[in-house]
Order: C-alpha cells, then structure tokens, then sequence
C-alpha cells in the first residue's frame, strides 16, 4: 500500500498537488478525519477542531491551484497553538479565562499563512499561557507524547509538536518563550525551530514574556520548517519589535551536498556532564556531534560561563513581564467574568482572576509582581536584566570564532505524566539549554538526533542572530545523513 | 551608551475596530460601552 497522505511532508503534498495527483480538499479530509478518529483516544494534541474552516480552506485553494498558481503552502493543511489569534475561532491559551474567547481577527502570522493558502486543521493544546514543560498546566487536559502515551510531549507547545509526531498535519506552528518549540520537539522526535527574536510578528500572538516570545514551526523534516520560515518572517509594522532585516529564502540554504567543510562548531563544556542529565542523551548527542564532524565541520570546545545563571534570570524576566501582560485579564473586557449582585469592581476582578487562571499562572504573576516591586526591582529585576546581558556576551565571544553552537536541547527524553507536576524547580530545569539562547534573542533549532530506550532525542543548533541559514543548512545536512527523522512514532503508524 | 534607537513611524492615523466588534467578548455591555460594577459608592 502506498504510504497514506498524512504520513506526506509539506514538500511531497506540494508536489502532488502541482501534479494534480490529489485535490487540496482530499488532502485536508485525510488529516480531519485521522485526527477525529485518532486524537481523542490517543495524544489529544487539540482543543479546538476547525474542520468547516479547513474545508472552506481547502476548496479556495484547490481554486487558486487550479488557476496554475504555485504558492508554496498553498493547499497545505496545519494546526496553530492555541495562543495564536484566529478571527471567529476560540482561542483559549489553555486557560479557563479564555475559555470562551473568540478573537476578532487573526494575528499577522495567521493571515499570513491562510494568505499562503494553508488549510487550518485545528487550535493545539498547550501549557496555560505557554508557561510549562510538559503541557500537563493546560486547563484542559494533558497531550500525551505519541512515542509514549504515559509520558509528557514536553512543553509549552506539546500540543503543536504531539500534532505532528501523530501524523495529524505536516506542520504546525509553536512559540518559544525559554525552549516551547524545542524541548517538546526533541521529546517528540520531530524539528522544531524558534527563529531569532523579532525575525516573526507577534502580532495576534497571546504574550506571555515580550522580550522572549518568538513564533516558530514544527514539520518532519528541515526543508519543511524552511518552507514556513519563508511563509512567516519578516517585517511587520503592527510589531514594534519586529526587525526590518532582509529576509533570505530558506530554502536556498539547503545544499544538496551535506558537506559541512569550513563550518566551525562550538561544544560549551557547561552544556554536557550536568547534573540530572540522562548518560543516556548525552551520549546519542555525542554520537550526532562525531556525525556532524564526519561531515566536515570543525569542532572546539568553548565555555560559556554564565549558563548557569540562565534558570534564575529567566525565572525573574519572564514572570515579571508576564505579571504585567497577564494584568489585562481583569473579568471586564473579554476574559470569563465571575459576577455576583453586589459585587465591587475589586470582587469582579478577584474572583475572575482567582478562578480563571490555574496553579503555574499564578505562582509567576506572584514572582514577577515581587521581582517588580518597589524596593526589591534592582534587585531582582535589574540584575537579571545585567546577567542577561551577560549571557549575550558569552554567546557574542564564541560567534566570533565558530558559526554555530551545538549540544543536547533537553537532558532528558521523554518523562512520565505527573513525574514533575508537584516539583516546579525540576520542571523549570527542563529548560537549561534552551533559556539561554532565548535570553540571548538568538535562533535554535532542535533536530532529531538519537533514540534512547524508544524515546527520541534532540540536537540543538544554536545560531548569530539573523543567521537562520547557517543553522537550517547544518540541520539539513545532518538529517540527510541520518535516519532519526524517519523513524515514525507509534501513534503516527495507527491506522484511523 | 547602549546600542538601541528609538523606532518612530509616522503620525498618521488609521481605521480602528468597529464598536460593536470590540464589545464581542465582553460580559456585560451597555450602550455602546464595557459595563462595570460601580467604582465610586
């Protein structure tokens, strides 16, 4: 039997769509209905199906394909996280606040893509406010990771990566706020890619840190991920952070030749031989590095001193700015109001807040009020603002002499639900390789690079900033010549 | 002293949302406007 078109990349579905092969309407029916017989019972990466959508979707760009146009998502089905604004469609964060929210337009990056021609499938589960590892503070329900269904999908975007993992859409998009798109990458075993800091709009994006958030793809091979890069950066005038830089086309950057020869890449020692790190992943991310320099790159070992002040300074930045983004939940304007006769405005506003954000929420807004109080903000605030800045000079030291930085994502595969759930400290360790590229602005990426015990691992690539192409062309070139990114989980081969 | 600018576009204004668009979510409304609980006794 040929292999069903769920289990296609966006690069083959394009392809059969050029050639007529299959209509965009087929293509979009397949994942709806492998994700309507599947996801409930299996990784449940969806809070909200979108299948009128998808299907209004699909038969616009089975028009647009028949007019000769060859846009290159057109007639592409994906899933959004759910802290994406889509016009008409619920969008809940994860959270009971939104629960019944239902944006009034879509964000720059959803017009962007539906403009490109694709096909919304579905709205992706998710940590509430994109704040977690494991996707289990979703206030909805856990997703399950597809390799292992009593084990997390990591976090906060476990729902957009379970998505892909699972077969249910070629690609989807995530955010990244300390490693969102790829620690839950590498724990699926898919490519997740969070470009540098300002190359994507946030526009339409629910914040949670502002000077971190940053939107990015999930997709089963590099050349994919690529493809939506090209779809969805570049400036924006309703970001102002958005940076007016040129934007390359990905795609070029990928050679056929996976020849790394004159690519010099740096091993912080600060990233292998830490404590609570699996042997286990650091020896298949040792294994992906001796690859690498079998492809020609150079390797020196650099340290990068201040990684491990990354957790702490993270853990005061992003709670403080989401202690004031989360502030416009107030019961008033269109978050779930909890009202009684009687009430005080102050009534309306605790009880809406108490009831409608969960556990994790909380306890941030409360850290980044602290952090952000009078008589404790140089402190706390201030110097994580100095040692951030500090963590940027160690990664601007060793891009002076290397092109890229690589090591683990996670130093961990895969956990079991519940396993971390009562100890946040050992959850926030989860993002020790991640937060300091996000601290830094910089771009990551995190490929598949090893299987421990039936459990994926990831490769990270660290970029300069702006400098996507390096770190894409270096990824393409390892998943070339490897065969991690072809191994399918045993949710994606189930049959609907 | 550090190396930021200021980003500036032009002072130009642009269509906003229509009232009753802005209104959709919201709990409560009255005549054109969010409705509160009194803040003043």
């Amino acid at each position: 039997m040929a292999s069903p078109l769920t289990s296609k990349t966006v690069r083959e579905t394009r392809d059969l769509l050029d050639r007529r092969e299959v209509s965009a309407v087929e293509v979009a029916a397949a994942h709806l209905d492998r994700i309507e017989s599947l996801d409930e019972k299996t990784v449940r990466s969806l809070i909200t199906h979108t299948r009128e959508l998808a299907e209004a979707q699909a038969r616009l760009a089975d028009q647009r394909l028949a007019s000769g146009e060859k846009t290159p998502l057109l007639g592409v089905p994906m899933i959004l996280k759910d802290v994406l604004t889509t016009r008409g469609v619920r969008t809940t964060a994860g959270s009971k606040i939104l629960e019944n929210f239902i944006p009034i337009e879509d964000g720059t990056i959803t017009r962007r893509l539906a403009d490109a021609g694709t096909v919304l499938l579905g709205k992706a589960n998710m940590d509430e406010f994109a704040m977690g590892s494991s996707t289990e503070n979703s206030a909805f329900f856990p997703t399950r990771n597809p390799w292992d269904l009593e084990r997390v999908p990591g976090g906060s975007s476990g729902g957009s990566a379970a998505s892909v993992s699972a077969e249910f859409a070629p690609f989807s998009l995530g955010t990244d706020t300390g490693g969102s798109i790829r620690q839950p990458a590498a724990l699926t075993g898919v490519v997740g890619f969070k470009p540098t800091y300002g190359r994507v709009s946030r526009y339409g994006l629910i914040a949670f840190a502002s000077s971190l958030d940053q939107i990015g793809p999930f997709s089963r091979t590099v050349e994919d991920t690529a493809m939506v890069m090209n779809a969805i950066a570049g400036y924006d005038r309703c970001d102002s952070t958005s940076l007016q830089a040129d934007v390359p086309d990905y795609t070029a950057a990928l050679r056929r030749e996976p020849n790394l020869k004159g690519i010099r890449l740096a091993l912080p020692r600060e990233y292998f031989s830490v404590e609570g790190m699996e042997p286990g992943v650091e020896a298949s991310v040792k294994d992906a590095i001796s690859h690498l320099e079998s492809l020609g790159a150079e390797l020196g070992e650099v340290s990068l001193p201040h990684t491990q002040y990354g957790l702490a300074t993270y853990y005061l930045i992003a709670p403080a700015e989401a202690s004031a983004n989360l502030a416009r939940y107030d019961g008033i304007k269109y978050s779930t109001s909890l009202r009684e006769p009687g009430d005080s405005l102050w009534d309306v506003y605790e009880r809406s807040r108490g009831k409608g954000f969960g556990r994790e929420v909380k306890r941030r807004i409360i850290l980044g009020t602290y952090a952000l109080s009078s008589g404790y903000y140089d402190a706390y605030y201030v110097k994580a603002q100095k040692v951030r800045t500090l963590i940027k000079q160690d990664f601007d030291a060793v891009f002076e002499k290397y092109d890229a930085v690589v090591g683990p994502t996670s130093p961990t595969t895969a956990f079991p639900l519940g396993a971390k759930t009562q100890d946040p400290l050992a959850m926030y360790l989860n993002d020790l390789f991640t937060i300091p590229t996000s601290l830094a602005g910089l771009p990551g990426i995190s490929v598949p690079g090893g299987m421990v015990e039936g459990l994926p691992v990831g490769l990270q690539i660290i970029g300069k900033a702006l400098d996507e192409a390096t770190i894409l062309r270096i990824a393409h070139a390892f998943e070339q010549t490897t065969r991690w990114h072809t191994l399918r989980s045993p949710v994606a081969v189930q049959e609907p | 002293v550090i190396p930021l600018r200021n980003v500036m576009r032009d002072d130009v204004s642009r269509p906003s949302w229509p009232v009753d668009e802005v209104l959709l979510n919201a709990p409560a409304v009255k005549d054109g406007y969010f409705l509160v609980p009194p803040v003043l006794e």
